[in-house]
């Protein structure tokens, strides 16, 4: 195999992925082959030093995985389907070309065979996809209504806490402008009952108060580390 | 070999060889592939995958001969890497030594 051949090779079997990690890659063997030839080697000697293009076009596709974007893998399945269609079309007209000749079985396996293997590859990529695409989607769907539900939740209780405060403060008082001055509806029986439902109820807003902010403060907190988390591992995708 | 281990191996390899000094990306390759039973070509990929982790950096230099090379160099987070690979691997091979003396 000679330079052109090894890299024509390894572009073929790097078709699936991004286009601007493919031409990185086959940059660094053209670079390679560049520095053996100055040393006065030979590029078939050089070529089979680094081994076979189908084997390296797999471990540097092992070695990208993991670190592809949502947009990219859209992009690639776009293009591995692309880039098989156009793969399809020459076969099936190779095929027509020699349907007359003695090979005419030998061929139609061989078609048969890839296409099979080809097609067990895309669905693998879509399957990726799907998987890449739910997470997205749940993160935005289920993820904003869950955390708006929350709020709300936690709010109301909030503004509930502040009125059963208010309610209790304003029925202490009343009860104890009562002791006074007359007011409707304020008489010697409402004024102790006043008293003590007025400090309890106070109590009790006060508390719910309190409890409704502290949840509410660390749902917050939750949701910042969630977000950093996700920030962090898309950092780390990227 | 097993192809994990391997990989391991030389990715300690190659940590250390350029704690030393920074090399092109030929010089590296035939260095490591002369003491490695490796295919050249494997190691690139390799090579990416350090970058991508951010222990290693490339830069392009300008050299006498021809168009400027493609340096590769250790990060900060690449030595503070490579110390902990040593240790472990220091670590493994001692005990996989113990069983098969």
């Amino acid at each position: 195999m000679n330079k052109k051949e090894f890299i024509n090779e390894l572009r073929k079997h790097l078709r699936s992925i991004k286009k601007q990690d493919r031409d990185e890659i086959l940059e660094d063997y053209e670079e390679h082959f560049r520095r053996g030839k100055k040393q006065k080697r030979k590029e078939l000697d050089i070529a089979s030093s680094l081994g076979n293009p189908k084997e390296i076009a797999k471990e540097a596709k092992g070695e990208l995985k993991g670190s592809l974007s949502l947009g990219g893998m859209a992009n690639d399945t776009f293009l591995v389907v692309l880039s098989r269609i156009k793969e399809y079309s020459r076969m099936v007209f190779q095929g027509i070309e020699e349907l007359f000749s003695k090979e005419i079985k030998q061929v139609k396996k061989e078609v048969y065979k890839e296409t099979k293997e080809q097609t067990s590859e895309i669905k693998k990529d879509k399957k990726t996809f799907f998987a890449k695409l739910f997470s997205v989607l749940f993160n935005l769907l289920i993820g904003i209504w869950l955390v708006f539900a929350v709020y709300l939740t936690v709010g109301s209780l909030l503004i509930s806490g502040w009125a059963i405060t208010l309610a209790g403060v304003a029925a202490f008082a009343i009860s104890i402008a009562g002791l006074f001055v007359e007011l409707p509806y304020v008489n010697n029986e409402f004024i102790p009952m006043g008293i003590f439902a007025g400090i309890s109820i106070t109590s009790v807003g006060v508390l719910l108060s309190i409890f409704s902010w502290q949840t509410g403060k660390l749902f917050s907190k939750l949701i910042s580390r969630y977000l950093r988390l996700n920030k962090k591992r898309k950092n780390k995708n990227e | 070999m097993d192809t994990q281990l391997k990989k391991g191996a030389m990715e300690l390899c190659v940590l250390s060889t350029l704690e030393k000094k920074d090399y092109y990306g030929y010089e590296l390759v035939q260095k490591i592939s002369k003491i490695l039973p490796i295919s050249e070509g494997t190691l690139y990929p390799i090579l990416k995958r350090l970058k991508t982790e951010g222990w290693l950096e490339t830069y392009l230099k300008e050299s006498k001969e021809g168009p400027a090379r493609k340096y590769y160099g250790i990060t900060r987070n690449g030595k503070i890497h490579v110390k902990k690979l040593k240790e472990e691997w220091k670590e493994f091979s001692k005990r996989v030594n113990e069983i098969i003396k």
